[in-house]
C-alpha cells in the first residue's frame, strides 16, 4: 500500500517537473525580450544580481557543568566547553520561482564529534515554485533538504531559534543524524485562508546515517564494527496557524528505515533491519509576553533480522513536554519546561530491561525540569543560562558516558551559552 | 527561513538615500523608512 502510494507520488512529481521546465524557459524568453525592448542597463543587472545572493550565518558556544553524567564532553564534576556550532549559508534567487541554497555546518559536540569537531553539508537544494497564487504556493525542493520534525528540528543547530540550550527529549540528540536533513526531495504547499494558514511538507529520500552515536543507540551500546545505512524513508508535516502564528498546530509523521552493513563475516548484527515510525503532535501559543509550547511523540521501534542473538522486537516509545515562556522585559525571557521520555511503554520503570540485560533500569527513561533565562543583548547577540534537574538517563550520550552500569539516576546540568547570528 | 534555505530575509540598507536610490532602480519594490522624504519618483504610504 505504502509502496504504491510512493510510486504514485513520484510519478506525479516527475510529471509536474516536466510541465514546470516549460514554464521556466517561457519566463526566460519573456525576460530576454523585455531587456531587448528597454535597452540593456548593466548597472541595473549588477545591482539586482547582488541582491539576489545572500550570505548568512550563526555561531554559538556553550559551557557545561554536570553532576552524575556527562554532556558534550567531560562535564561531570568539571567544566566542558563541548558544544560549538558554526553555520554559514548562501542563497541565490535565480528567478522568481527558482532558487539555489546551501549551508555548511561546523559542529563540536563532545565525544560524538571529537575535539577537532566535524564539518558537514547541512542542506543544499534547488527550490522550484511550481504554482504561485495570491493565497498560496506549491513547489518542490531537491537535493539535501531539512526535515520537518516537530517545532524546532529544522533549525535545531541555530541557538537563536529555540528558547533553551538543550532541546526537549523528543528531538533525540543521539539520533540527530537521522533527523537534521535528508538526501532526496520535498514537496511543499502553503495555503492561506480566512480561517488560518496551512503549510504542508512531504520529504522522501535517504536519511543521513554517518554517525557513531546513532550506531551505539541502535545496537544498545555494543561495540560493533559495521555501520548503519539508510533506506528510503519519509517525513511529512502539516502546520496550521491562526492569527498570524499566535496559535500554531502541527502534526508530523515519519517512517525511517535503516539496514545494518556488517563490518566483517562474524558480525552478530548482520541482517539487522530497523524501522522507526513516529507521530508528533505540536501546539504553540505565542503571546506578546507569555508563550506555551507542548509536543507529544509516539514512536514504534521495530528491530528485526538478528534472531540468532535476540528475537524481533517492536516497542512503543513515548516522549512529551510542556514548556512555558515569559518575557520579563522585551529582551529578557524566562523558560520553564517539564520533559518526559520513556523508551518502552511496556517497561516504563525499566525493571524488565534490567532483569533481561542487567543494564540500570533508568537507562530507558528520563524526566527533567528545565529553568532557563535568555537575554537578547542585540538582535545579533544573545546569552542564556540554564539549569536542569534530570531523573533518568535515557537520552545521555553513550560516547560521553561509555559505561552503562555507571549511569547516574538523578543528576544536574548547569549550562551557559553565547550566540551570534548575521 | 534564513537558516533552512526556504526564504531570503528582506535586504537591509544603511541610509535613507540609499534606500530611495534602490527603490527607484528596482521595479515593483517596496522599502520601509522611518520618516517622509519628498521624492516625486516614489509613491509614499504611511504605515501605522
Amino acid at each position: 500500500m505504502m509502496k504504491r502510494f510512493i510510486s504514485l507520488t513520484l510519478g506525479k512529481l516527475i510529471y509536474i517537473l516536466c510541465v514546470f521546465s516549460f514554464s521556466v524557459s517561457a519566463q526566460q524568453v519573456e525576460l530576454e525580450s523585455a531587456v531587448e525592448q528597454e535597452g540593456f542597463d548593466w548597472s541595473t543587472l549588477k545591482k539586482t544580481w547582488e541582491d539576489d545572493i545572500q550570505f548568512h550565518g550563526f555561531f554559538s558556544q556553550g559551557l557545561f557543568h554536570t553532576t552524575g553524567n556527562n554532556v558534550f564532553g567531560q562535564s561531570k564534576n568539571s567544566v566542558s566547553a563541548g558544544l560549538t556550532e558554526l553555520g554559514l549559508n548562501i542563497s541565490y534567487q535565480a528567478l522568481n520561482n527558482l532558487s539555489f541554497v546551501a549551508q555548511g555546518l561546523y559542529r563540536r559536540a563532545g565525544e560524538s564529534t571529537g575535539d577537532q569537531g566535524e564539518l558537514s553539508l547541512d542542506y543544499a537544494f534547488v527550490d522550484i515554485t511550481l504554482l504561485d497564487f495570491s493565497s498560496g504556493r506549491i513547489g518542490v525542493r531537491g537535493g539535501r533538504v531539512k526535515n520537518p520534525w516537530g517545532v524546532y528540528n529544522e533549525t535545531r543547530d541555530v541557538a537563536f531559534t529555540h528558547p533553551t540550550i538543550f532541546l526537549p527529549l523528543l528531538y533525540f540528540e543521539r539520533s540527530r543524524a537521522l533527523l537534521i536533513s535528508m538526501d532526496g526531495g520535498q514537496v511543499y504547499a502553503d495555503y492561506n485562508t480566512s480561517v488560518g494558514n496551512f503549510i504542508f511538507k512531504f520529504n522522501y529520500g535517504f536519511m543521513r546515517d554517518d554517525n557513531k552515536e546513532l550506531l551505539l543507540a541502535i545496537t544498545g551500546g555494543a561495540d560493533v564494527s559495521g555501520s548503519i545505512k539508510s533506506k528510503p524513508s519519509l517525513m511529512t508535516q502539516l502546520n496550521y496557524e491562526i492569527m498570524g502564528g499566535q496559535y500554531a498546530f502541527a502534526i508530523t509523521y515519519s517512517n525511517i528505515n535503516l539496514g545494518y552493513t556488517p563490518g566483517n563475516d562474524s558480525d552478530p548484527f548482520t541482517g539487522l533491519q530497523v524501522c522507526f515510525e513516529s507521530f508528533i503532535l505540536s501546539a504553540q501559543y505565542n503571546g506578546e509576553r507569555f508563550s506555551l509550547v507542548g509536543e507529544y511523540n509516539m514512536q514504534w521501534n521495530r528491530f528485526s533480522g538478528i534472531t540468532n542473538i535476540r528475537p524481533d522486537t517492536s516497542t512503543v516509545s513515548e516522549y512529551w513536554y510542556v514548556q512555558a515562556g515569559y518575557r520579563l522585559l522585551d529582551n529578557l525571557q524566562m523558560t520553564l519546561r517539564y520533559d518526559s521520555g520513556v523508551r518502552d511503554t511496556n517497561d516504563r520503570s525499566g525493571e524488565k530491561v534490567h532483569e533481561r540485560t542487567g543494564a540500570p533500569a533508568h537507562f530507558v527513561f528520563a524526566q527533567d525540569i528545565v529553568v532557563g533565562l535568555r537575554w537578547d543583548i542585540t538582535p545579533s547577540w544573545m546569552v542564556r543560562a540554564e539549569y536542569q534537574r534530570v531523573h533518568g538517563a535515557a537520552a545521555v550520550s553513550l560516547l560521553d558516558n561509555p559505561s552503562i552500569p555507571d549511569l547516574a539516576l538523578d543528576w544536574n546540568v548547569y549550562a551557559l551559552q553565547v550566540a551570534f547570528r548575521f | 527561513m534564513t537558516f533552512t534555505g526556504t526564504g531570503q530575509p528582506p535586504i537591509t540598507i544603511d541610509s535613507i538615500a540609499e534606500m530611495l536610490e534602490k527603490i527607484k532602480r528596482t521595479k515593483y519594490s517596496i522599502g520601509y523608512i522611518d520618516r517622509r522624504v519628498d521624492d516625486e519618483e516614489i509613491h509614499f504610504l504611511n504605515a501605522r
